[in-house]
């Protein structure tokens, strides 16, 4: 156990335990896990609202008169949309291969030119680090440090965000506001984003002023039934509306092309890092692609379960959980093109026993 | 605390009435398993050995072998766990008993933990390693 101590902790980590959080080792960080149990948080978020500490994640902030270009040389998305229209940019940061570095969120002001970006715990090191190799001049980076976040999710959120904060709660989905307030001269970002299918927002900024502002949206949604959520719930509710996390679906060895998300690349922006690897990909056809699949008998499908088509061994799972909303085991795998057709009968093997599986289009779950 | 449950180092407990033993796992355990989601039926009839992987369980999080305290035949499974596997969670003592068994050899019994020594097994840091 002495490794725990060596762990970082998020500045919310002190009232984790005081509500009773189980931790996890997540990539360095220990983080909740659970606070009272996956399938209560996941349904709180689905019903009431749930709120996610997402204080692992890196945020930095780019500017300078070139950050625009530099930060559109290397992301799948067009960072313009964030200019004109206030929207939050996702996108994939790709090798020169079109493998994905990271998926990261990038908001930015026009003046001064300044972006603020939103990057994985687990990536964050090889990030910065991508950032820094590829500056150019007129460019700064600034990896944050002291900062915490959070997300809070469900049909009951922007009502407690309402009772909160003036401003966020109004603003439509994906769109962000830069807040001056909380603690003195502290500046911090609400965005209209999540990741688990439901409305909400995500805050991120210095540490005190997140530590107060889950304080209170905590007091705010005691009434609406708001309970913190631990990793486990983030992980079922993500992987239920087929969002990717970065180590499953993503990874430098394959595309977004591969992922199933064509959408993340605009062709239209111009050049970025990647760009050319994928279009040749997009051209050659793919082999493989991300393929989601439900059990049809019982059982509850891993990472790394193999999956059959007619006794053919072709696939392998990169994030399976039990959904609480469909109650019943669902995959994301990648495997033949050919195999990614809805009601294609499959095989799962859990603990060396087939398991009958249809192939299904995402989102596993909707909402109604 | 005081109860006649005994319990394995691999976390499942046994209650003894006459030559009849019903399993659970304790409530540390449940807690580290998390949300039960299903539970295999356990093979009235099987033979088991102590130590052995009398059947599993899958919660949200991952699957788990459960494994007999003791050797006997098992005579019996909690089918309530069908429908509502969460009673492991809710009851782990009571309503979310997994099997029942009959020892063969009552010898065995004196091998496990008593409640008090299960406690201390959970604060040694040596329980960790047996999950």
């Amino acid at each position: 156990m002495s490794i725990s101590t060596e762990l970082r902790r998020s500045p919310l980590h002190d009232l984790h335990v005081q509500s009773g959080a189980k931790f996890i080792d997540f990539y360095g960080w220990q983080l909740p896990v659970q606070y009272t149990s996956i399938i209560d948080e996941h349904q709180a978020t689905r019903h009431a609202a749930g709120l996610f500490d997402i204080s692992h994640m890196g945020q930095i902030v780019i500017e300078g008169s070139g950050a625009f270009d530099f930060i559109q040389n290397l992301i799948t998305g067009d960072l313009q949309r964030t200019l004109d229209k206030g929207f939050g940019v996702y996108g994939h940061m790709c090798l020169p291969t079109g493998g994905v570095i990271d998926d990261i969120f990038v908001y930015g002001l026009k003046e001064p030119k300044r972006f603020f970006m939103v990057v994985n715990g687990a990536t964050h090191e090889k990030d910065v680090a991508w950032l820094r190799q590829h500056v150019t001049p007129g460019v700064t980076i600034v990896d944050l440090e002291n900062r915490a976040g959070f997300a809070i999710q469900g049909p009951q959120a922007l009502p407690i965000v309402r009772a909160t904060l003036a401003g966020i709660a109004e603003l439509p989905r994906f769109a962000f506001q830069q807040i001056q307030g909380g603690e003195p001269n502290d500046t911090f970002w609400g965005c209209r984003t999540g990741y688990t299918g439901e409305e909400g927002a995500e805050f991120f900024g210095p540490a005190r002023t997140i530590l107060t502002l889950w304080k209170q949206m905590m007091e705010n949604g005691a009434a609406l039934g708001i309970k913190p959520c631990g990793l486990g719930a983030r992980d079922t509710l993500r992987l239920e509306v087929g969002y990717p996390l970065y180590g499953h679906e993503l990874s430098e060895d394959r595309t977004p092309l591969e992922a199933n998300m064509e959408w993340v690349i605009k062709w239209a922006k111009g050049d970025f890092i990647g760009r050319a690897a994928l279009e040749k990909q997009k051209q050659e056809g793919l082999k493989e692609l991300l393929l989601a699949y439900e059990l049809t008998e019982r059982g509850v499908p891993r990472q790394g379960a193999k999956i059959f088509k007619a006794g053919k061994l072709g696939g392998e799972t990169v994030s399976g959980t039990f959904s609480p909303s469909l109650q019943k085991g669902i995959g994301l795998a990648y495997a033949p093109l050919s195999w990614n057709n809805a009601g294609t009968d499959l095989e799962v093997d859990i603990h060396n026993k087939r398991v009958p599986a249809k192939v299904v289009r995402l989102p596993f779950y909707k909402k109604g | 605390m005081s109860t006649s449950r005994r319990y394995a180092k691999s976390h499942e407990w046994i209650r003894v009435e006459g030559t009849l033993g019903t399993v659970g796992i304790s409530d540390h355990a449940q807690k580290e398993v998390t949300d039960v989601v299903y539970v295999e039926v356990a093979k009235t009839g099987k033979v088991v050995k102590a130590g052995d992987e009398a059947t599993t369980l899958e919660s949200v999080k991952a699957a788990f072998s459960i494994y007999a305290p003791v050797s006997g035949t098992i005579t019996k499974s909690n089918l309530a766990l069908d429908g509502d596997p969460g009673l492991i969670n809710k009851s782990p003592y009571d309503e979310g008993w997994i099997f029942a068994l009959e020892i063969s050899d009552p010898a065995e019994l004196d091998k496990l933990m008593s409640e008090e020594q299960y406690q201390k097994f959970l604060t040694s840091g040596e329980a960790a390693a047996h999950h």
